[in-house]
């Protein structure tokens, strides 16, 4: 099931006023693909952005974003139901076990309470963390965490799942394991991982795209990408980063 | 949906639920009204608000410190902001509910009412969802160090303090009925409709303030514009009543018995002691005119318009004392109103001590009405007591003097000195 982002225009606005920001994005159009995409590019790219709005958290300023199938036609509510993402800063609810904080994201995505408990046991199980589900979240590792926040992700069927820098701040262990889980879901999904980790593309991801200045600048396999590096390179996704960015990597 | 166990295990107003239950019930025992009333227990009870609505909006701030410090609130969920907003405030809110009804049931109970008051307890209930919304919207905007104290003082500050506030008014925008009712009152819906029409205004802006999508300018300007028109429809409802939010009782409930020549109106909360106040009353207006005090032949608890030949009495004690001093205090004129605040009315407690005493109040009734004299106003048992020696037409004479002097606005030095 594929996401299409069709002439999207966005900028922010003041918190105080109606005053718009710079745009980011101004007649974007791209399809992500079915399957796991990796999204690359520099601080500033409109990475974030792109997720927040792919996941309704955001209205766009003009243009359309609909799941294939599923025409936007008013509000944001059938964009909520297919998507599901996993933010960048995962923040444990006060007082709230795991199983709780999943369960609770669940009902927050529309489960009856009933269903809500159960789903929640079950993507606990999914990413590993079974046996910390009563554990207070507010006391969980940082990659335990970002399990948790994972959890919250996938804790309902969606279409389309955006994970937003998963692995930030992980040590190489965890992000093995993180990587592990996300290379296990099914190929049939749609996943898009926005990241500053350019290693192992080849693993896990089955597009590459990278964006900068709120447009694509490359989007292919992960072959045709490293294919980008200049001959020789030493680490062959990072020379293909800089190659494709050029000054604006 | 956040589920019982863990409601139990993290929301305070789930610890506290029974606690502020049990306060509200005896705080509302405190608070004294006409035993068998109904509608005035109800009243009553809602002498407790300013806790449970200053509990209500602190437990709910509570709340929307989690949404805000769980990154939970403005987040891209399929359940709409109003469903996790309520979701938030719901135990705070049943809390709130458990503890009014708690108020009401034992007020109610100790007062030997009957039913309470059904659109009292709504306004009440209302009460309770408008602190819980104020307090999650509170909770949501603000650091939990800040939300929390801020939301509890409000409200309390809000129920307590704008009650003693001039114009007498303004405490009929805030929810409090506790001045409400003689048995001769009925709560005015004027009152009800006025903290009403606020409530609504406070739920509205509060979930105008949470819209984070707005931007900040916007909300705040629509939120102050829902508030001052709130508080221009209650300012129009309450701004024509007095401190009491009340309105003569409808007279339809009186139930009359003549005795020996005296008509008896009352109210079914006296219905029980009936035949022993009409007793009262007849055998009182029987020593009146023996004493050479002119009494009418209709008594009536009905309040309302002063009319001649009818006695508009209050009786809150159904003893043979309290049946007198309620005849003795309807007997006074109007109290005079005088801006300059010197008036006759200094003459009242003498008038009241003599219909007292030839109604035959006890000595005991009688003391409880004596007054402290100086040189210029003899003792009132004094006077009292001479009034007791003359015969019926000094009596009357001295009455009439009295009631004179008692409605006059320039009388600095009433002379109720008895003449032979």
């Amino acid at each position: 099931m594929a996401l299409s982002f069709e002439q999207v225009s966005f900028h922010y606005r003041s918190v105080w006023f109606r005053r718009p920001g710079d745009w980011v994005f101004r007649d974007f159009s791209w399809r992500l693909p079915t399957g796991k995409t990796v999204l690359l590019g520099p601080n500033g790219a409109g990475k974030t952005t792109l997720l927040a709005l792919g996941v309704g958290a955001m209205r766009p300023t003009a243009g359309a974003i609909h799941p294939d199938g599923v025409r936007q036609e008013s509000g944001l509510g059938p964009l909520r139901r297919a998507a599901a993402m996993m933010p960048q800063r995962i923040v444990a609810i006060p007082g709230f076990t795991a199983r709780e904080q999943v369960a609770y994201a669940a009902w927050l995505r529309g489960a009856d309470p009933g269903l809500a408990a159960l789903a929640a046991s079950s993507a606990l199980e999914r990413v590993g963390l079974e046996d910390h589900a009563a554990s207070l979240v507010s006391t969980l590792s940082g990659g335990q965490l970002r399990r948790v926040g994972l959890a919250q992700a996938l804790v309902l069927p969606s279409r389309v799942l955006l994970l937003d820098e998963p692995t930030a701040g992980l040590d190489p262990a965890q992000r093995s394991t993180f990587r592990a889980l996300v290379a296990a879901l099914p190929e049939e999904e749609t996943v898009l991982v926005s990241t500053h980790q350019v290693d192992d593309l080849s693993e896990v991801y089955d597009t590459v795209v990278v964006l900068a200045r709120g447009e694509i600048r490359f989007e292919g396999s992960p072959s045709d990408f490293l294919a980008a590096a200049p001959a020789g390179s030493a680490r062959p996704a990072e020379a293909a980063y800089i190659q494709i960015l050029g000054s604006e990597a | 949906m956040i589920p019982v166990r863990t409601a139990l295990r993290v929301m305070p107003a789930a610890w506290l639920a029974v606690a502020i239950a049990a306060f509200s019930a005896w705080y509302a025992t405190l608070i004294w009204s006409p035993p068998g009333y109904g509608t005035a227990a109800t009243a009553a009870a809602s002498g407790a608000m300013p806790f449970i609505a200053s509990f209500v909006a602190g437990t709910a701030a509570w709340e929307g410190s989690r949404l805000r410090r769980g990154d939970v609130w403005g987040g891209p969920w399929v359940r709409p902001g109003w469903r996790i907003a309520g979701a938030a405030a719901l135990w705070p809110v049943v809390a709130g509910l458990v503890a009014v009804a708690a108020a009401t049931v034992t007020k109610q109970l100790t007062a030997a009412a009957g039913p309470p008051d059904g659109l009292i307890v709504v306004v009440m209930a209302l009460d309770v969802v408008t602190y819980a919304a104020v307090g999650l919207a509170i909770g949501v905007l603000t650091p939990p160090a800040l939300a929390i104290p801020l939301a509890s003082c409000l409200a309390l500050l809000w129920l307590a303090f704008v009650p003693a506030m001039y114009p007498v008014w303004l405490r009929h925008l805030t929810g409090m009925y506790r001045d409400c009712c003689g048995l001769g009152e009925a709560v005015a819906p004027a009152a009800l409709v006025s903290s009403a029409a606020v409530d609504l205004a406070l739920i509205a802006a509060a979930a105008v303030c949470c819209a984070v999508s707005t931007p900040r300018l916007a909300r705040a300007g629509a939120a102050l514009g829902i508030l001052a028109l709130g508080a221009l429809i209650g300012t129009r409802f309450a701004s024509g009543l007095t401190f009491a939010p009340v309105q003569p009782r409808d007279g339809s409930q009186l139930t009359c018995a003549t005795e020996r020549g005296v008509q008896v109106c009352l109210w079914p909360e006296h219905a029980s002691a009936s035949a022993q106040i009409t007793e009262a009353i007849a055998g009182v207006r029987s020593r009146w005119l023996a004493a050479g005090i002119d009494a009418p032949t209709l008594i009536t608890e009905g309040q309302g318009v002063p009319t001649p030949g009818t006695l508009r009495v209050r009786i809150n004690s159904t003893s043979q004392d309290g049946v007198v001093l309620a005849m003795a205090t309807a007997m006074l004129p109007p109290f005079p109103d005088c801006g300059h605040g010197t008036t006759g009315g200094l003459a009242f407690p003498y008038l009241r001590a003599w219909f007292a005493a030839a109604g035959g109040a006890s000595d005991a009734a009688l003391q409880s009405l004596q007054a402290p004299g100086d040189d210029l106003n003899p003792d009132v048992l004094t006077v009292v007591g001479q009034l007791e020696k003359a015969p019926p037409a000094v009596s009357r004479t001295w009455v009439e003097q009295a009631e004179a002097t008692a409605v006059r606005c320039d009388e600095f030095q009433p002379d109720v000195r008895v003449r032979p």
